[in-house]
């Protein structure tokens, strides 16, 4: 956009918890997952409880991880930059070519006067184009 | 290993301890939960992102109505506050015939597109006196732009709140999805209100340029509505070459046009050869030239429809010369790449009349398309 900035949408506190809340039960999934490893270590639980207590924290930490991803890609929009429109004079006698700015009132085909290389009303507008747009 | 590092062996934090079941408990019950209520949570963040898509749809329509007034008392020079006219036109709607009974609509959409293009025309003049010709067809698509970011707008927001009042996921997840295409689109019309405001050739106008280009210098006479033509010669045949008036903008009736010029030929053409802007598929290159068959033409139908009629009544084969560009190209500043594209183009109508006709035929080359920063 070229004026202003696009308001973001969404309630800013109500964000905000959110992320707060993703954020601490993902440092907690992660000390669950520190503490689940430390009891393979030191053999201290049954096979079938730790691999539950694993699966438990590594779901929860990847919940979390995808969520902020989303979040934060939101819609990927390819924003049109208002860029450059440039307008081609050209010479039907001789090989005279030029760009210009295009100005309000400029068309194709629109007489452009007389041709400072070889002396004749000749000068036209032969095409009017923008460069390519950049995108965000 | 025990983690010495890891500041983790503060008291009771094992599972077998108090803070260890705990802290199993919550888990387990945010894995439960989530099944249950993973939907309702999903539904929430759909929604954010819904509002969010609908604050920038608000923002830009608004944007775009901004630039409308602005362009209209600048270039329309009212004598009186447009505002309240600007609304109306915001609002205005065409209903379509009946299609229970599809035999004849065709004229019925052609005459209800004639009441709404003279009204419109009528209603733009009222709010710009000062304006000329061209620069009323150029407002007047910048209205329709403007008139079709405020509809995308209320449309969207019906469904978002609908979605949201009867928390129906369906309604949501659909609008969701559809969101980012609503939104590029949106963005697409909003450059679109500029090159309007500003008069600049658009994507779409690629074929009248290239009609353009053939009709230069020669003898040019008004035929239908809205519609210029004229005549040359290419490889020694006669070429009657048709594109909308330019430059405001405008696409006129080519339909009628073709119609009524195979008719002043008795219908002794030897094809009919329609060059258009369309739209490209993700992946192809914008400004490339494919070659077909069939009339060449967008829009609801109509003009396609009356060429295809005369066409197979007078057994004239119909060629289309398109140029492929994306939605957005078609209707903002034309690109680099499709300016050039109308060299290739002529190229292509040149070949297509040495291979499909003989010296001395008579051919009609229409550039259809929005003639808007384009002459003749
Ligand atoms: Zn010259």
């Amino acid at each position: 956009m070229a004026q202003g900035k696009p308001p973001g949408g969404g309630s800013v506190t109500v964000r905000f918890v959110l992320s707060l809340i993703l954020a601490f039960i993902g440092l907690f999934s992660l000390l669950a997952l520190l503490t689940g490893y430390d009891f393979i270590q030191q053999r201290r639980l049954d096979d079938a409880g730790t691999s539950l207590y694993l699966s438990l924290a590594f779901v929860t930490f990847l919940f979390v991880v995808f969520n902020i991803v989303r979040t934060r890609r939101g819609f990927s929009l390819t924003t049109v930059v208002p860029s450059k429109v440039l307008s081609v004079v050209q010479c039907t006698q001789c090989s005279f070519k030029q760009l210009k700015n295009f100005a309000l009132g400029d068309y194709v085909t629109k007489a452009e006067g007389k041709c400072t290389q070889c002396g004749n009303q000749t000068l036209f507008v032969s095409g009017i184009f923008t460069e390519a747009g950049k995108k965000r | 290993m025990a983690l010495p590092f890891f500041p983790l062996q503060f008291p009771g934090l094992d599972v077998t301890g108090p803070i260890g079941q705990v802290l199993q408990i919550l888990l387990t019950a945010f894995f439960i939960g989530f099944i249950f209520f993973g939907q309702k949570l999903q539904m929430r963040m759909f929604l954010m992102e819904i509002d969010r898509g609908l604050k920038r749809l608000d923002f830009i329509r608004i944007q775009a109505r901004d630039l409308t007034l602005k362009t209209v008392k600048e270039q329309g020079k009212p004598t009186a506050d447009i505002t309240p006219q600007i609304n109306t036109l915001m609002e205005q709607f065409i209903i379509a015939p009946v299609d229970m009974d599809p035999s004849g609509i065709v004229r019925k959409f052609d005459h209800l597109l004639d009441v709404h293009d003279v009204k419109f025309k009528d209603d733009v003049r009222a709010i710009a006196p000062g304006a000329s010709e061209p620069t009323l067809n150029n407002l007047g698509n910048l209205v329709e732009a403007s008139w079709a970011l405020n509809t995308i707008y209320r449309i969207v927001r019906h469904f978002y709140l609908l979605g949201r009042r009867t928390s129906s996921f369906f309604i949501i997840l659909q609008l969701q999805a559809l969101m980012p295409m609503v939104m590029q689109e949106a963005e697409a019309y909003m450059g679109a209100a500029r090159a309007f405001a500003e008069g600049q050739p658009i994507g779409d106008g690629i074929g009248a340029l290239v009609a353009s280009r053939l009709m230069k210098d020669k003898a040019q006479r008004k035929v239908e509505k809205d519609v210029i033509v004229a005549e040359t010669t290419m490889e020694d045949r006669r070429v009657i070459a048709l594109k909308a008036e330019g430059p405001g903008g405008n696409v006129g009736k080519p339909g009628d046009a073709i119609r009524s010029i195979i008719e002043e030929n008795q219908g002794k053409v030897s094809m009919v050869v329609m060059i258009d802007a369309a739209l490209k598929f993700e992946g192809e290159n914008s400004g490339d030239i494919s070659e077909g068959i069939g009339a060449a033409i967008g829009g609801i139908g109509t003009e396609r429809f009356k060429i295809e009629e005369e066409a197979t009544k007078q057994r004239i084969p119909v060629y289309a010369v398109i140029v492929k560009e994306s939605i957005l190209e078609a209707i903002t500043p034309m690109k680099k790449e499709i300016l050039d594209a109308g060299e290739k183009v002529i190229e292509r109508i040149k070949r297509l009349i040495i291979e499909r006709t003989k010296p001395g035929d008579t051919v009609i080359v229409a550039g259809i398309g929005n003639t808007i920063g384009i002459g003749q």
